[in-house]
């Protein structure tokens, strides 16, 4: 949602258009202000409530908001307030905290699962795996990224570098041997639905998805990773190129028509191939 | 031609029919009035008279003419009809070298037919290798193994016991023997049963078949398990392709093949199952920092957990045995629709912190705190918090496409393991592109002549 004329408002023209005779605080005194409480660790209550949003608009701002993200603790309020400022501002030190939290086994587990979820909108700024805590907390065991129509998030001094997407990939697929069963599933639904988002991300490893001839013109593709891939096919430039879904460790057997090597690709780029076999299929 | 002649002896008066040449007499026509039609048969080309050459004394009368001495009625007619010549009928026309071909003469007017010519094979190419096999001679059918095209003649064929005819079959063509394949209920919609069957070429020549194979468009190859040697192969057919069978012909191995096609459904009427929440502010923060956090909307579109209320696995034994095709629409579409209700109510700090009225301020026109409360249903139909009636909003743009969008692949997803995300992935992203745009385009309802502040220090 956008406002046709939209501006940024400057906060000390105003104040002092408004409140002329008034001893008004600075800027940077209501950052320093902001910041003392926020670090004090108060929530979101009371008259200095408006802080928390104006803390957004401070130099220190991700500072502040990354040392809340590691110094969190398992309160609704707390975890409701960093997804709040997680629409409002992206910083790539914000992004940092929530990815180390994310990986701290010590941390209570609906952080690291609220870290997790508000990574998602660094992979993508309109992915949305939901917006308030718990989404992640019993996850579909396949499933999509949605898309958040009205996101505006401001961007930090430090906005989110061009590699993080990637690191946010690869914690996802770390994260799936996670000891914590709650973290290990939250990830292995991430890791799947980020797969599909941007199969390119994935960088799949060797082995990871395997074509062999089984026999005649019969082949099978293993996937040997813990998501669902899908995958192409191509054996001819007469044919189509085929696509499959082929399950977390699971396989597909397909018979081909003609007599071409049978190529296996996934995200276009090729895995590997395999030829028609020697024996007759019975 | 007038009445009959006396029924007396020498029949006088009676009407004598003759051919030209005087070698054929027609039957003496019957003196009796009641007397059924009578045939005679005059080998063409040939003049028909009739004449009365049988005088009855006095049956003028006098010589003066006066008195006659009879008084006669009656009338009788006269057909003369052209027939048809003697044929030579072939059991079959096409045949496989060295293929046994029986042939019979026929004459379409009488079955008084006597052979007295011998039965000779013409050759239409540069060998004569047909024999004649059997007995021949003097009898109105043949056999040959024939060996070439050509075809049969024979002369001498006395019809009637006084027409003598010669004939000529219909030429005897030799062609390769093929396994033929037609396949009944190619064309049909997606899901109709397919009926192929195998056949030989000439269709006399015996035929076994060996197996079947079908070949979809796609690659993916269907190998019949049981029953390979029935002559007909019929399943449920869900893509395009091409039948193949495998058999002997006349001795010799042959392989047919049909394309088959199927046509889509139409799907248009079908609808993606859709689930709709409108959670109010949701975790909406009540400052908002920017306009955008007036309202947000989620969308998803994923493929359906419960394939067996939407596809269909083939297990038939036909073509397309073991492949899936769709029943139904294979997505669906959830959609949160947020409204932060709590930010734009009156004396929210959002409220207090804008102007008393529509205010300008250098060139900048700020909105005053009335319009705060004018905003909650603008939001909601810029949501979509109602999407039937909202077609303009984040949801209802993003269902509407996916339901234009989702029916034509969905139907056509078809095959060996058929992969939805392909088809539901560029959807998903289409229908999202087109409802965010809308932000931008002019179906975004909320068009406002000011702008609002942000700047929560204006509450100290």
């Amino acid at each position: 949602m956008r406002n046709g004329l939209q501006v940024t408002v400057l906060v000390s023209t105003l104040l002092c258009a408004r409140r002329a005779a008034a001893q008004k605080p600075t800027s940077e005194q209501i950052c320093a202000e902001a910041i003392r409480i926020i670090n004090a660790g108060a929530t979101d209550t009371g008259r200095s409530g408006w802080l928390f949003t104006q803390i957004v608009r401070c130099a220190e701002g991700p500072n502040v908001i990354a040392a809340r993200w590691r110094a969190a603790h398992d309160r609704s309020e707390d975890l409701k307030q960093l997804l709040i400022w997680n629409q409002q501002l992206r910083d790539q030190r914000i992004a940092e905290a929530a990815i180390g939290v994310a990986r701290d086994a010590s941390r209570p587990i609906p952080v690291r699962l609220t870290a997790l979820q508000a990574l998602v909108t660094y992979f993508d700024p309109s992915a949305s795996v939901g917006l308030g805590p718990g989404a992640l907390d019993n996850p579909p065991p396949t499933g999509s990224l949605g898309h958040d129509a009205d996101v505006g998030a401001r961007l930090g001094s430090e906005p989110p570098a061009p590699d993080l997407p990637d690191r946010i990939y690869r914690l996802n697929r770390d994260l799936v041997n996670d000891a914590t069963p709650a973290v290990a599933r939250a990830a292995r639904y991430l890791w799947q639905a980020l797969t599909d988002a941007r199969p390119k991300a994935a960088a799949l490893g060797p082995g990871s998805l395997v074509i062999s001839n089984v026999c005649g013109r019969k082949f099978r593709v293993d996937n040997r990773t813990g998501i669902d891939l899908s995958v192409e096919v191509a054996w001819s430039a007469k044919a189509p190129q085929r696509q499959h879904r082929i399950p977390a460790g699971g396989s597909l057997d397909m018979t081909l028509a003609g007599t071409d090597t049978v190529r296996l690709l996934f995200a276009g780029h090729e895995l590997g191939a395999a030829v028609t076999g020697s024996t007759t299929c019975r | 031609m007038g009445p009959a002649g006396f029924n007396a002896s020498n029949h006088p008066y009676n009407l004598v029919i003759y051919s030209g040449n005087g070698t054929g007499l027609i039957p003496t026509s019957p003196s009796d009035g009641g007397a059924t039609t009578v045939t005679g048969y005059v080998q063409g080309p040939a003049s028909i008279y009739a004449d009365r050459p049988t005088i009855l004394n006095y049956a003028c009368g006098d010589s003066t003419g006066n008195n006659p001495a009879y008084a006669v009625s009656g009338s009788q007619t006269i057909t003369a009809e052209a027939l048809d010549s003697a044929h030579i009928v072939p059991d079959k026309q096409d045949v496989v070298s060295g293929d046994t071909v029986t042939f019979t003469v026929q004459v379409s007017w009488s079955n008084n037919i006597h052979v007295f010519g011998a039965w000779r094979w013409v050759s239409d190419t540069t060998t004569n290798n047909t024999t004649w096999t059997g007995q021949c001679w003097q009898s109105t059918s043949c056999k040959a193994v024939v060996r070439e095209r050509g075809h049969a003649e024979l002369d001498q064929i006395l019809v009637e016991g006084n027409i003598t005819l010669a004939a000529r079959s219909l030429v005897i063509a030799v062609v390769p023997p093929q396994l033929l394949v037609d396949c009944a209920g190619s064309g049909s919609p997606r899901g109709s049963t397919v009926t192929c069957h195998a056949r030989p070429y000439p269709s006399s020549e015996s035929f076994s078949v060996s197996g079947w194979t079908f070949t979809s468009t796609a690659g993916d190859v269907v190998t019949r398990t049981a029953n390979q040697s029935d002559s007909t192969w019929a399943g449920t057919l869900v893509v395009d392709g091409r039948i193949d069978v495998t058999g002997v012909v006349a001795g010799q191995g042959k392989a047919g093949t049909a394309n088959v096609t199927v046509t889509p459904r139409d799907w248009s009427g079908k609808a993606v199952r859709s689930t709709h929440a409108t959670p109010g502010a949701d975790v909406l923060p009540v400052r908002p920092d920017s306009f955008s956090q007036l309202g947000r909307t989620s969308m998803w579109m994923l493929v359906r957990p419960d394939p067996q209320n939407y596809a269909v696995v083939i297990t038939d034994g036909g073509p397309n045995d073991s492949f899936t095709y769709m029943t139904d629409i294979p997505f669906e579409t959830f959609d949160t629709a947020r409204v932060n209700y709590p930010a734009m109510a009156q004396g929210s700090d959002w409220y207090a912190i804008q102007y008393a009225q529509d205010t300008q301020v250098g060139g900048t026109t700020y909105c005053g705190q009335g319009r705060v409360l004018t905003l909650p249903p603008l939001v909601e139909a810029h949501e979509g918090t109602d999407p039937p009636s909202e077609p303009n909003s984040h949801v209802g743009i993003y269902v509407n496409d996916v339901n234009r969008l989702a029916p034509e692949p969905s139907e056509a997803l078809a095959g060996k393991n058929p992969n939805p995300e392909p088809v539901r992935a560029p959807i998903d992203n289409a229908a999202f592109a087109d409802s965010r745009a809308m932000d931008t385009d002019s179906r975004n309802n909320i068009v406002l002549p000011c702008v609002f502040i942000y700047d929560y220090s204006r509450l100290h």
